[in-house]
């Protein structure tokens, strides 16, 4: 599974900062909220996650070992 | 509230899967199977809140279960995150009072409830349960004392590495992996988003991991497990 920056659309204000920050403009304001308009041009990079006033952006990470790593 | 028999068996598979019960005899695990309740809760759903009366002893069938407390400010500490088999809210179902966080359901979740009196009066008929319980919270004090010590005693970026750590060795065992945003990582850890950001960064620039699109990649366990070492 590859995840996408999820948008909670109840907390979603509409302030468009994520939209302005995104460098690769993957998300757009539709019907007021922002979206993930062009999720190929996501690179994940939590810009859109950090600017949020409202929290509304999650960005999950899977923490995993390096092929050549193992818990001690 | 009458449960089904197939209710109740369900419940009896999951009770004998509890650590602290595993020694308590089947006619005990049948009792307070007898007295439990069935609740579903959605993703995101409250399911008691803190400095409420107590809510009395939940049991996670499916699902994830978060733990909670929150600061004056609205900021929330992630105190725990528990999935199938595990207990909560033993503590005030225990000492009667005011249960002691925020339980909120981390993804769908069905739990099962068994009120204080309820546990008390199957305790009374079966001293064996007394103790399985007195065992049971000792475990969870002693999680609580290493909470206490990464709290006091690592560094933000201390705890960020603890924190990786175990969530990769729990990924690499579970065969649901679970993925944290930045928010729950600083959650978790009493800090703020934005030094989670930092301290991955600083982490990712030493090379001890790398941090792909969705991924956190452990690159070095023994110098991240260095970096986790209390100072």
């Amino acid at each position: 599974m590859q995840p996408f920056p999820m948008i909670h659309q109840e907390l979603c204000t509409g302030c468009h900062r994520c939209i302005d920050t995104c460098p690769t403009h993957a998300l757009a304001q539709i019907e007021g909220k922002a979206q993930l308009y062009q999720p190929d041009k996501c690179t994940y990079c939590t810009a859109c996650e950090d600017i949020c006033p409202e929290q509304a952006i999650e960005l999950p990470f899977l923490i995993v070992f390096a092929a050549n790593q193992s818990a001690t | 509230m009458t449960i089904t028999p197939g209710a109740q068996k369900q419940m009896l598979n999951l009770l004998g899967q509890i650590s602290f019960l595993h020694d308590v005899p089947q006619q005990v695990l049948q009792d307070l199977s007898s007295v439990a309740s069935q609740h579903q809760y959605e993703a995101g759903t409250m399911i008691f809140g803190e400095g409420d009366p107590t809510a009395g002893l939940y049991v996670i069938e499916h699902g994830r279960v978060k733990i909670s407390r929150f600061t004056v400010e609205g900021r929330e500490h992630i105190l725990h995150i528990y999935s199938g088999g595990h207990t909560f809210n033993d503590v005030s179902t225990l000492d009667g009072g005011t249960n002691p966080a925020t339980a909120t359901a981390f993804t769908d979740a069905t739990v099962w409830r068994i009120m204080r009196e309820d546990i008390r009066q199957v305790a009374r008929r079966h001293p064996d349960l007394a103790w399985a319980l007195i065992e049971g919270i000792a475990v969870r004090t002693r999680n609580l004392v290493n909470l206490i010590e990464s709290l006091s005693m690592r560094t933000v970026k201390g705890r960020l590495a603890n924190l990786l750590l175990e969530q990769a060795k729990s990924n690499q065992i579970n065969e649901i992996p679970r993925f944290l945003t930045h928010e729950e990582m600083a959650s978790y850890l009493g800090t703020v988003r934005e030094m989670i950001g930092r301290a991955l960064n600083s982490l990712a620039a030493a090379e001890i991991i790398q941090i792909e699109r969705h991924q956190i990649v452990i690159l070095d366990v023994d110098r991240l497990a260095s970096e986790a070492e209390v100072k």
